[in-house]
């Protein structure tokens, strides 16, 4: 019967139109099933850096650097109100006219090593 | 549909894609592969709801399968084909099919303008059809709409179907031959006069 093959002729002709639903459907299966897809949504999910301390230490550039800035600051508090003992004899050295020769700028240390000696 | 071995590689690539992480892949290889997979199932059931239905779960499972597939092993629109095939026998069987007439009654034209009564003679004739295909074992539909309306070769539905080409041949010609015993008695309604069938 040759009209077998105008009908198999005439429905391959005919379009079968993929609705928009479908596609759509498709496509959230697709974002849903997708390898690392909870990952991206759990930083997505994220809440963004806001309020004072973190716009703070985004003016000096993260909280690493401002880090560094406070112990900077904390270290020359210390040392300007806990002037280790050598330090004048040090300064001397540079400033006596002639100047000396040697400094002992760490003499308990001889002390340490010489304890427990005995004279004989 | 036929694909070549061009359109399965960029299948493929599409497919590797989507399974590293690229969003956009899912789309780009949605629009090749989802038209075909939609058509097959909506001839093999005669009802684009249920075609809908199983489309987008021959789909889903295509997204799951992404991680582990292998490129070359397997053609993607060889196994969509296979798939959805495999979900509308599942459908036949558990007779949740609705009647065959819904397919062309939806895309009747609502008004009646020139051309109508050929285009309602067509519509005829496709529901026809449809219904025809509908009374066909499983497997015979499966090869016939595989040959003669998405128009894949015997080798490629051998590999639809995994079965060998003569097989193939012998589903196709069985159903060929019993589509056309079904519509000869229908050649009047169908508005086929006897000169068409001697010319």
């Amino acid at each position: 019967m040759p009209e077998t093959d105008d009908l198999f002729a005439e429905m391959r002709l005919r379009q079968v139109a993929v609705p928009r639903g479908l596609m759509a459907r498709v496509l959230q299966d697709a974002a849903r099933l997708q390898p690392g897809a909870g990952l991206r949504v759990v930083q997505a999910g994220l809440p963004a850096p806001a309020g004072f301390w973190a716009r703070f230490s985004a003016f000096f550039g993260g909280a690493g650097m401002l880090a560094g800035m406070a112990t900077a600051a904390v270290a020359g508090v210390y040392l300007g109100f806990a002037q280790p003992g050598p330090m004048p004899q040090l300064t001397d050295a540079w400033l006596t006219d002639p100047p000396l020769e040697t400094v002992d700028l760490m003499p308990e240390v001889e002390t340490f090593l010489n304890e427990g000696q005995t004279d004989d | 549909m036929p694909r070549d071995s061009d359109a399965d590689t960029a299948d493929a690539a599409l497919l590797a894609r989507y399974a590293a992480g690229d969003a956009s892949a899912a789309r780009l290889l949605a629009a090749r592969v989802l038209p075909p997979v939609l058509r097959y199932a909506t001839r093999l059931l005669g009802d684009p709801h249920e075609a809908e239905d199983v489309a987008q779960e021959a789909m889903l499972r295509l997204w799951r399968a992404a991680p582990q597939w292998r490129a070359g092993e397997a053609q993607i629109g060889t196994w969509l084909y296979r798939v959805a095939g495999n979900l509308c026998i599942d459908r036949h069987r558990a007779g949740r099919r609705r009647p065959v007439q819904a397919l062309d009654e939806e895309s009747l034209p609502a008004d009646a303008g020139p051309g109508a009564e050929a285009g309602l003679i067509a519509a005829d004739r496709m529901a026809a059809l449809q219904a025809a295909l509908a009374q066909l074992p499983e497997r015979q539909r499966q090869a016939v709409v595989l040959r003669h309306i998405e128009g894949l070769s015997n080798p490629e539905i051998a590999a639809v179907l995994q079965i060998g080409v003569e097989a193939v041949e012998s589903l196709t010609a069985r159903g060929k031959r019993a589509l056309t015993q079904a519509l000869a008695g229908q050649r009047a309604e169908l508005g086929y006069q006897e000169t068409d069938a001697n010319a």
